[in-house]
Order: structure tokens, then C-alpha cells, then sequence
């Protein structure tokens, strides 16, 4: 497996990626097998051809095994492809595994956790985006007065300034004090 | 004094003519909406973004190429040596990145792990991880073992086995501790059922290998040196390091581990936040469908608990009803106690028993049967056949047995005490299944100390001699029993594991009646139980240590054959858990559930260590009256302690001194939490106080007041509908 992927992929281009993501050069092409699964004779094409910037749409990307069934499978791809529409590049695939890798930094999952959860993209977290996040996570399960109440306990435990959203500086507050937070923000090469 | 100016309201107004925009805070721009204005350039508001300010990975490349042409640039105007300080200061950072990759590869079942947590979550893959870590741990301690015990003492055997005056290291007669051919000097085994239950018992020939104290030689490894004698290995010595200082590094490393768990944990303890914690920290290692379902439920009903429990806390229970769940409660605290209580005494009589006349005329030295009583008994039929086995094997069955019946037991009695939140009955039961584990494995080790108490030099008031069992090696008869312990609990295991998860799933999928009549399911996996089995254990293997010194690697292979035997049933035979467990909570619950049991073997060793005499016929301190005494005269002979520290270290009043700095330790760390926690509400109320000043300003602001009001106004209703709907779940209960 090494050698094939490392033909498709220039030691220089293996230096750069280690620098810029939380990986080892071993990792980084197990990350390039998975992400070539996806669509082999497109990506292999592309990358023989030297172009690293072949993308993936979203019903493809989807088919990784750890996003297939989350809920937030569209915010995910959405956060980490730089257009914002789900398509992604080898390099915002790479950046999507570095930020939710067990050595990323917490406050980069915070920041990243922030805007997944930001559904409507206002930097701010408000009652529609927890009702919405809070649906997602119990499987759309639960009664709306049972949402309400649950958003109305975070909004008391998180919202300091009592204006009826999560910034992000309450948003990291939160998460800095849930140490398994970092565990469970975690997709594993 | 300067007059009050009527229109304050219009000069303090934003919208004011010669606004500095950069004067502004952020959330005031954005309160304003001043975005919108035409009078403010998109180039001022760009710097007030307040979301998380994210590169993406092309854009930190963009970045990252500048800086490598900038510092190549740098590089090209130092001076020689700044610059090969430079190239060196590279080099290191590009090694030490190469060196992290090549540790990352040595990652230990990273796979599985992966698998199981994919499948099953990360709780579960919490359990596989303390399992990998306990591998390490006892990975180590062979290699220790191995290097500086068992090798060193091998080949003294074959150095002395091999000199002119054949000096014999053991006399086969003194260990005379279990099969009652050595008497006779003959032959080792009777018969291939005798040698392999004697494999099973650590008796008769096996006392004689490797595996226990009494094979190891005394004295040191000395060569001739320029026509000197000279000592090259100190094997007396280097067995007491390896068994003593191997359990100081293991406590101070887990001490080490607590101490800086205990610090977070009881921050957070302070400033929890249930709902929030519960909703933003999904798992996301999750690759399976019913898991990723299972999981959504889980989360849901968890919530749905914890409203109610919430709703239930402002509700008081009346008097009766309180007097009612006390006497339930005190009812099935004792009949746990008494299941706890009567484990223990039945092995306890069991060994007690065997210096009962009728048990001494048919055994021997070692409280094991005698040639010509296993004659008779192989006469006799299979019930006294097995009653014997029953006799030899008691102690051992009853400790493994009742760790596999006693916890689905205080589960089931658990559901019956009617505790208001699960989080409680769920910590109860889990305290007592690790107060049943450390009992049982207290008293199985206090009472081999009374069994051998007569041979190592102590006394024991209502000992007899009629009834003193004597042992000429009674550290491998501690050793034999706690091997026979560790086989046995391996078995039981092994069976508890087949018939409760692999017969069970496959009775289930061929009895649709069973499934979907009776509603059974599959077993699930119980984290919290499965995490004390590991501790119990280890705690074996920490006892045998000492006087086995292969016990490490009996420990590397069991533990590597629960991983993958659990990891096997695990992915087919069983459903991830049903009760939400928190990672941290588990992490520090589980360090000091092995702080606890290290401390109790720890007490242990140190009981044999500084108050036992070593038996004068076997192992490498049979020339010695104690344990420590290689150790002392290393130390008299190079002057650095003086006699009195060490005379000192072994009483009990350092053992006092030790236990208070351990508690005033704990105690610095929960003040530090607390005061922590103060500092966070002070700061918080800070905050808000901030906040209410600069409302106050924002309220000079023309037109944001109503704004606000009526923001306020959507948001006080969806609260009320929600205090209305908590009222009516309370009103239920």
C-alpha cells in the first residue's frame, strides 16, 4: 500500500502535510487510501495528472464510515469544504481528519465544534440552532416541549450574558470543562 | 461646572456624526446591526468578525509558504554560526517529528480499538484502552522480571550445576511442600493426570521451574578476576529491587495520575453542567447504524431522566415514605453484606479447617493430600473423588465464583431500593462490587499470612501445635495459591464469557420466541463491571509478584487473551451499554479503583517484606534472616544512609507520616478545586454585572431598548412554556 500512494503524492507534498495537519507520513496515506476509496479511478486520474485539487462531492464524501451515520454528516462537510457546499478536496478532507484527531488542540475542535453547530451561520449559537442541535443528537425522539426544556437548562448553564445565545467564548467555556469532550469529538484514522 | 446637556441621548447615539468606529466594542457594533450602515466602511467591520476566527488548510499552506520564503530569506542574512544553530535547531524539530512517528506505529491493537468503538462507542473502547495500559504495565514488569530475575538466576543454576563441587542450589527434601514423591527423591510426577493437575495447582513439579521463589538461587554471581573473587551480579539484591521498587514506580506514577485527575475532576464537580455536556459532546467515533441509533435513544432517554429527576429534586417525600425506603434499604444493605461476608468466611473456614485433625492425617506439610491418601480416594468413587477436588480447589472456585454471581446479584437488589436518580443506584452498585472484589481478595491474602505465620517466624495464639501447618517453603505455598487463584479465575472467566454472551446470542438468534415473546436480549456490556474484573486481576498478579517471578508473563498472556476473547464476543454477541458513562468520570473512577487495590497489596507485601523471616531452605534469601537484608548491607557497605533512617523507614510511624502527606495532598487539591471554583463564580458574576452595565448603555441608544424588549419577549415565552410543561411532568409524579 505504501509505495503506490507515495508515487501519487510528492515527498515534498508529504513534508507539507505533516507540518500543516496533526498526522505522520504514514497516516497521511492511509488518509489518502480511504479518501481514494471514495471514487478510486477519479482521484488516482487526478493525481497522476498532478492535481491535487480533484474534488469529491458530498454523496461521496458521506460514504466515509465515521460520517455516514452521524447527524450532522451535512454540517461536517459543509464546516470543512472551503466553498461551503459539502464538496471536498483531498486537502479539506486532511483537515477535516487533523481537527478531529485525538492530538488536535481542544480549542481547535471548539472552534470547529462551534460551527457545526451554528446551523444558520450567524457566529452565534441561538434557540433555532439548539433546538435543531438538540433534535439531531436525540434522533428527532423527543417532544418539543421536552426540546424546549432542555434548551432553556443550556441556556442557564452556558449563556452568561443572559441574551439568549451562545457565543463563542461560552461556547469553548463549556466544552474546556468537558474533558471527554476531545474523546468523543474523534474520528480515527 | 459644566451645564447637563439636554440632548445626551442624541450625542451618546452611534448613529452621531464622527463616530470612531474602532472605539467600539464587538458585541455593541453587532447589537447595532451596524453592518448595515452605509455609514460604515465593510472594511472597518471585517475586523469585528466574533466567530471563531478558522483557517482552512489551503489558506494556513498560503500562509506557511510565506513564512518558509520569509525565514529562507532570514536564513540567507545570518551570520555562519546563527545559521548552522538554525539548520541544528531544524534538524531536532524534523527528529523529533520522525521519532513521534515511529512511537505512533508501535501503538498497541489501534485497530480493534477502532473496530470496537466504531461499533460499540467510545465507552466501551474506554475498557479495551485500560486493558492495553494494563498490558504495558505488566509488559514492563516481565521484562524486568525476565532480565534481572529470571535470566540472571538461570544461569547461576547452570553455573553451579555445572562446578566441581555440584553444589546443589535446592534439596529437592526441603521443599517437600506438595507431592509427596519428593519425600522419596524419586521421580517428579506420578502419572500424566497427576503432572497436569499439578500444572493447575503450581504444586509437585512445578515448584521446581521458574515460575516460583523456591527454584531461584542465593548468593550473588561472582567471577575470578585478576585472581580475585568478584561479585558481578547481586541476585538477592537484584530480586528484592525488582519486587519492592517495581511497586514504588507503580504507585507514585498512579498517585502522580490521580493527583492531576482529582485536580480536573473536582473543578468540574464544582461547575458541571449536566444538559450541556450531555448534548455538545457526541460521539462521533460511531461507523455502525443500530449503534448510531441506540445511541440517539440512549441520549434521549437520558434526557428525559434528568428532566424528570430535576423536576422530582423541589419535591419532598413524606415521612412515611421516607421511614419505608429506609427499612427497604437497610434491609437489602445487609442481605449484600451478608452475601459479602459469608463468600469470604466459607473459603476462610476452608483453609482454616485444613489444620483440623481429620484434614492433617491425610495431608502433608502443605495441607495437600498425601500419596497414600490419593491411593485411597483414587479407589473410591466419583463423589468423594470430587469432593476432593472440591477440598483442594475451594478457596480458589469460591473467590472466582462469586465475582461473576455476586454483581448480577447487587444489581438486581439495586432495582428494588427505588433510588430517585439512576446516577445513584448505578453508584451504589458499583461500590459494592468493588467492596466484594477487594474483601475477597483482603481476606484470601490476611488468611495465607495466618497459614504461613508458624514458618515465617510468627505466631499465632491459637495455633497448636497439633494444628500448626508447617511449611518448609512457604513462600511458594502463597505463591502456589495465588497462581491456583489466577488459573481459576482465568477459567471462570472464560466460562462466565461463553455461557453468559456467546450461548446466549446464539440461543437468541435461533428463538424468536425468546426475542420477541419474552422480549430477552442480548447481554449488554457492562463497562463499569467489566473495568472491576480487570482490577481484581491485576491485583492477583500484584500479590504473586513477589514470589513468582514468571507471574509477569502469565500476566501479559491473559491479559492479551481478554482482549481479543472480549473484543470477539463484544463486536457479535453483545449491545453497547444502555447508561450514558462519561469518559472522565470513568478515567478517574478507574485510577483510583487500582490506587486502592495497589495499596492493599502493598500493605501486604510490606506485612511478609519487614515482618516474615525467609524460609531457610529455598530461595535467594535462605542465608538471610530478612528480606531487606541484601539491601541493608549494600547500604552499610557504602556509608550513605545511616542505620537509623532504615532501622526507622520500617515502622509504622512512617507508614503514618506517609498516610498524613497523602491526605493533606488530597486535601491541597480539593482546596485548590474549590477556590478554583469560587474564582469561576466571582468571575462569572463579574461578567454579568459587566454585561448589565453595558445593557444600561446600550439602553441610551435610541430604539434599542424596544428591540431588546421584544427579543426578551419571544424568548420569556418559549421558558414559560417549558417551566409549564416540568410543572406538568412533577404534577404526574
Amino acid at each position: 500500500m505504501g509505495n503506490s500512494e507515495s508515487a501519487l503524492i510528492s515527498e515534498k507534498q508529504l513534508e507539507i502535510y505533516q507540518l500543516e495537519t496533526f498526522f505522520t507520513r504514514k497516516e497521511i496515506l492511509h488518509i489518502y487510501q480511504s479518501f481514494e476509496n471514495l471514487n478510486p479511478d477519479k482521484v488516482r486520474e487526478a493525481f497522476m495528472a498532478g492535481n491535487y485539487q480533484v474534488k469529491m462531492d458530498y454523496q461521496e464524501v458521506i460514504q466515509l464510515a465515521e460520517l455516514k451515520y452521524s447527524p450532522f454528516k451535512d454540517r461536517i462537510c459543509r464546516v470543512f469544504s472551503e466553498d461551503q457546499s459539502g464538496d471536498m478536496t483531498f486537502s479539506d478532507y486532511l483537515d477535516m481528519l487533523s481537527v478531529m484527531s485525538m492530538q488536535a488542540p481542544k480549542d481547535l475542535k471548539a472552534a470547529y465544534a462551534f460551527k457545526i453547530y451554528d446551523f444558520n451561520d450567524d457566529d452565534e449559537i441561538d434557540r433555532t440552532d439548539l433546538d435543531e442541535l438538540v433534535n439531531r443528537v436525540t434522533g428527532f425522539r423527543m417532544k418539543t416541549e421536552d426540546v424546549d426544556g432542555i434548551v432553556d437548562e443550556i441556556l442557564k448553564e452556558c449563556d452568561m450574558d443572559e441574551n439568549g445565545t451562545l457565543t463563542a467564548a461560552e461556547f469553548e467555556d463549556i466544552l474546556h470543562k468537558s474533558p471527554e469532550f476531545s474523546a468523543n469529538f474523534n474520528i480515527e484514522v | 461646572m459644566e451645564e447637563f446637556d439636554e440632548d445626551w441621548s442624541d450625542k451618546a447615539s452611534v448613529h452621531s456624526r464622527n463616530v470612531n468606529v474602532n472605539e467600539l466594542s464587538p458585541m455593541l457594533f453587532k447589537e447595532e446591526k451596524l453592518e448595515k450602515d452605509p455609514r460604515v466602511s465593510s472594511a472597518d467591520y471585517g475586523t469585528f468578525c466574533t466567530g471563531p476566527n478558522i483557517l482552512t488548510l489551503s489558506k494556513r499552506r498560503d500562509i506557511l509558504r510565506e513564512q518558509q520564503t520569509n525565514f529562507r530569506e532570514l536564513e540567507i542574512s545570518l551570520k555562519k554560526s546563527d545559521f548552522i544553530s538554525s539548520k541544528f535547531a531544524t534538524s531536532i524539530s524534523v527528529s523529533l517529528r520522525r521519532a513521534k512517528s515511529v512511537q505512533k506505529s508501535f501503538r498497541v491493537c489501534g485497530e480493534s480499538i477502532k473496530q470496537i468503538e466504531g461499533q460499540l462507542g467510545s465507552g466501551v473502547g474506554t475498557y479495551f484502552k485500560v486493558i492495553v495500559w494494563l498490558l504495558k504495565i505488566n509488559f514492563i514488569c516481565m521484562i524486568l522480571s525476565l532480565g534481572l530475575i529470571v535470566g540472571p538466576g538461570a544461569y547461576m543454576h547452570q553455573i553451579r550445576n555445572s562446578s566441581l563441587d555440584h553444589t546443589i542450589i535446592y534439596n529437592k527434601d526441603d521443599l517437600k511442600c506438595t507431592n509427596p514423591n519428593f519425600v522419596n527423591g524419586s521421580s517428579v510426577y506420578v502419572d500424566a493426570a497427576n503432572s497436569l493437575l499439578q500444572f493447575f495447582t503450581g504444586t509437585g513439579w512445578m515448584e521446581i521451574t521458574p515460575m516460583f521463589y523456591g527454584w531461584y538461587p542465593t548468593g550473588n554471581l561472582t567471577r575470578n578476576l585478576k585472581g580475585d573473587e568478584k561479585t558481578v551480579y547481586y541476585f538477592s539484591l537484584a530480586y528484592f529491587a525488582v519486587g519492592v521498587f517495581f511497586f514504588f514506580l507503580a504507585l507514585l506514577f498512579m498517585l502522580f495520575n490521580l493527583s492531576t485527575q482529582l485536580n480536573k475532576s473536582a473543578a468540574e464537580q464544582f461547575d458541571s453542567k449536566p444538559y450541556a455536556t450531555q448534548i455538545l459532546t457526541l460521539d462521533y467515533s460511531i461507523s455502525n447504524i443500530k449503534t448510531s441509533q441506540q445511541n440517539s435513544v440512549k441520549i434521549a432517554q437520558a434526557m428525559r431522566e434528568k428532566l424528570i429527576e430535576d423536576a422530582q429534586r423541589g419535591i419532598e417525600r413524606d415521612l412515611w415514605t421516607k421511614v419505608k425506603l429506609f427499612l427497604l434499604r437497610t434491609v437489602t444493605n445487609t442481605i449484600c453484606l451478608a452475601g459479602m461476608v459469608g463468600t469470604v468466611y466459607m473459603y476462610v473456614h476452608k483453609i482454616i479447617t485444613e489444620s483440623s485433625e481429620k484434614w492433617a492425617n491425610s495431608t502433608d506439610s502443605c495441607g495437600h493430600i498425601r500419596n497414600e491418601a490419593l491411593d485411597d480416594i483414587q479407589d473410591k468413587d466419583i463423589s468423594e473423588q470430587l469432593s476432593t477436588f472440591w477440598n483442594t480447589y475451594s478457596a480458589s472456585i469460591i473467590v472466582s465464583a462469586s465475582n461473576v454471581i455476586l454483581p448480577n446479584f447487587f444489581k438486581q437488589v439495586g432495582s428494588f431500593e427505588k433510588y430517585r436518580f439512576q446516577s445513584t443506584r448505578v453508584g451504589i452498585t458499583l461500590i459494592r462490587m468493588f467492596t466484594m472484589k477487594l474483601f475477597n481478595i483482603a481476606a484470601y491474602l490476611y488468611i495465607l499470612l495466618i497459614a504461613v505465620g508458624p514458618s515465617a517466624g510468627q505466631q499465632e495464639p491459637w495455633q497448636t501445635p497439633d494444628n500448626t501447618l508447617f511449611y518448609n517453603c512457604w513462600e511458594n505455598y502463597i505463591a502456589s495459591q495465588l497462581y491456583q487463584l489466577l488459573l481459576i479465575d482465568f477459567i471462570v472467566f472464560c466460562i462466565a464469557l461463553l455461557l453468559g454472551e456467546v450461548l446466549r446470542s446464539y440461543i437468541l438468534a435461533r428463538s424468536s420466541f425468546l426475542r420477541d415473546r419474552l422480549g430477552i436480549t442480548k447481554p449488554e456490556f457492562d463497562i463499569a463491571q467489566n473495568i472491576l474484573d480487570l482490577v481484581h486481576k491485576q491485583m492477583i498478579f500484584w500479590s504473586g509478584f513477589y514470589f513468582a517471578p514468571l507471574f509477569p508473563v502469565l500476566a501479559v498472556f491473559e491479559v492479551l487473551s481478554i482482549f481479543y476473547l472480549k473484543k470477539a464476543s463484544a463486536l457479535s454477541n453483545v449491545l453497547p451499554p444502555q447508561t450514558v458513562v462519561l469518559n472522565h468520570q470513568s478515567t478517574f473512577t478507574i485510577n483510583c479503583l487500582f490506587l486502592i487495590s495497589l495499596l492493599v497489596v502493598f500493605v501486604f507485601m510490606g506485612l511478609i517484606i519487614f515482618n516474615f523471616h525467609p524460609s531457610p531452605t529455598c530461595g535467594p534469601f535462605r542465608d538471610t534472616s530478612r528480606f531487606t537484608d541484601p539491601l541493608s548491607n549494600v547500604i552499610d557497605h557504602s556509608g550513605v544512609f545511616k542505620r537509623y533512617i532504615i532501622d526507622n523507614i520500617k515502622t509504622t510511624s512512617i507508614v503514618v507520616i506517609l498516610i498524613i502527606l497523602t491526605g493533606l495532598v488530597i486535601y491541597y487539591y480539593r482546596s485548590l478545586a474549590a477556590s478554583r471554583a469560587v474564582t469561576v463564580s466571582l468571575l462569572t458574576k463579574q461578567v454579568r454585572s459587566e454585561i448589565t452595565e453595558k445593557q444600561a448603555l446600550l439602553d441610551l441608544v435610541p430604539g434599542h431598548r424596544e428591540r431588546r424588549q421584544s427579543r426578551a419577549q419571544v424568548g420569556a415565552e418559549g421558558e414559560e412554556l417549558g417551566t409549564k410543561k416540568l410543572g406538568e411532568i412533577s404534577t404526574i409524579l
